[in-house]
């Protein structure tokens, strides 16, 4: 029944911003409704029967909104889908998500680093297959090293050339957003890096593997690579 | 609301004051006593009573602060600065004119 009362509260408010104050009041007027219902529930009125009493106890919330200085909005994006008012406005959702042209050649510039370093270390192998072809197995093996540091160096990169978060107002909502992005890109550069070493390890395994033959010794090297893994996600959780 | 809340609702100012006197009060507490008081004979529509809010937080009447539930939900607490208990005292000096005065006007 919360959240049927949550819906509800939140209804009232669905054509007005969603500014800092405007939530923060509607989780007032929230609280003070659920507080009420519970009331009512103890003193052995019927839940349906609470619900109906809780809710026409709000009044209308027109005159206290404006008197915030809020004004109506028709068509205003919104953030909650689950509501269950109509509301035409879900279509402008996308446009307002496009962003600043800035942004937009940023959020390019990204990709194609992402593409490339990805190309790279799908290519990587080329050279060692050509080398092996030719006679020149280290120059393959060098050229694989180049590219596989080349594309590690463009995803590190991509995770810092990534455009951030940019806030769409001054909500809860929004700052939450935006701080989780943040939060997020940090995790995205460290999973980068994480996954770029396990690539060039399991490449330096195989390539030290087959030109010693010496397989049981050769496995140590992914204990040095989950020990040099921690010592960075160390270095990113004291960072935070 | 059974009695003629109209007459009343132009006293919701000092009502509020008059609780936010005894201690520091949220909304919900705020109604529930104006309900017992009144011995259910009276109580706001949340929308009136935090427009009242907003309206004596703006005037510099009262201030508000976040509680520190550390269970359930954090509740906006408001407490009366010097300011309101001055405005109270005032509004309840008028009231107390006004019903001396409405007293000798409709008697027989």
């Amino acid at each position: 029944m919360h959240s049927k009362l949550r819906m509800y509260v939140e209804s009232l408010f669905d054509k007005v911003q969603r500014t800092k104050e405007v939530v923060e009041l509607r989780e007032e007027i929230l609280q003070n409704v659920i507080d009420k219902y519970e009331d009512l529930v103890r003193d052995g009125i019927s839940e349906e029967e609470a619900y109906h009493t809780a809710i026409s106890g709000i009044g209308d919330v027109d005159d206290l909104l404006s008197s915030m200085g809020v004004k109506a909005q028709e068509g205003m994006y919104t953030e909650n889908t689950e509501q269950y008012s109509s509301n035409s406005s879900m279509f402008q959702k996308s446009s307002k998500k496009e962003g600043t042209p800035e942004l937009q050649k940023e959020e390019k510039k990204s990709t194609y680093l992402l593409c490339g370093s990805i190309m790279l270390y799908i290519l990587c192998v080329v050279p060692v297959i050509i080398g092996s072809q030719i006679g020149g197995e280290i120059i393959g093996i060098c050229f694989m090293f180049v590219m596989i540091a080349l594309a590690t160096g463009m995803i590190v990169l991509y995770g810092k050339t990534r455009p951030r978060y940019q806030k769409a107002d001054d909500s809860m909502v929004e700052n939450f957003k935006e701080w989780k992005n943040n939060n997020e890109q940090d995790r995205e550069i460290y999973k980068s890096i994480r996954s770029a070493i396990w690539s060039v390890t399991t490449a330096l395994y195989i390539i030290v593997s087959f030109m010693t033959m010496a397989w049981h010794v050769t496995w140590v090297i992914f204990l040095i690579a989950g020990a040099v893994i921690n010592v960075i996600k160390a270095y990113y959780d004291m960072k935070n | 609301m059974s009695i003629t809340s109209d007459l009343i609702r132009g006293h919701t100012d000092t009502i509020i004051l008059a609780h936010l006197m005894k201690k520091d009060s949220y909304g919900y507490e705020v109604n529930k006593n104006i309900k017992v008081l009144s011995e259910g004979m009276y109580e706001l529509k949340e929308a009136t009573l935090y427009t009242a809010f907003k309206r004596l937080e703006d005037a510099g009447s009262i201030a508000s602060y976040w509680g520190d539930e550390t269970t359930g939900a954090r509740r906006k607490y408001y407490r009366i600065t010097e300011l309101g208990k001055e405005t109270y005292h005032k509004l309840y000096d008028e009231w107390n004119t006004a019903k001396h005065i409405i007293d000798k006007l409709v008697e027989e």
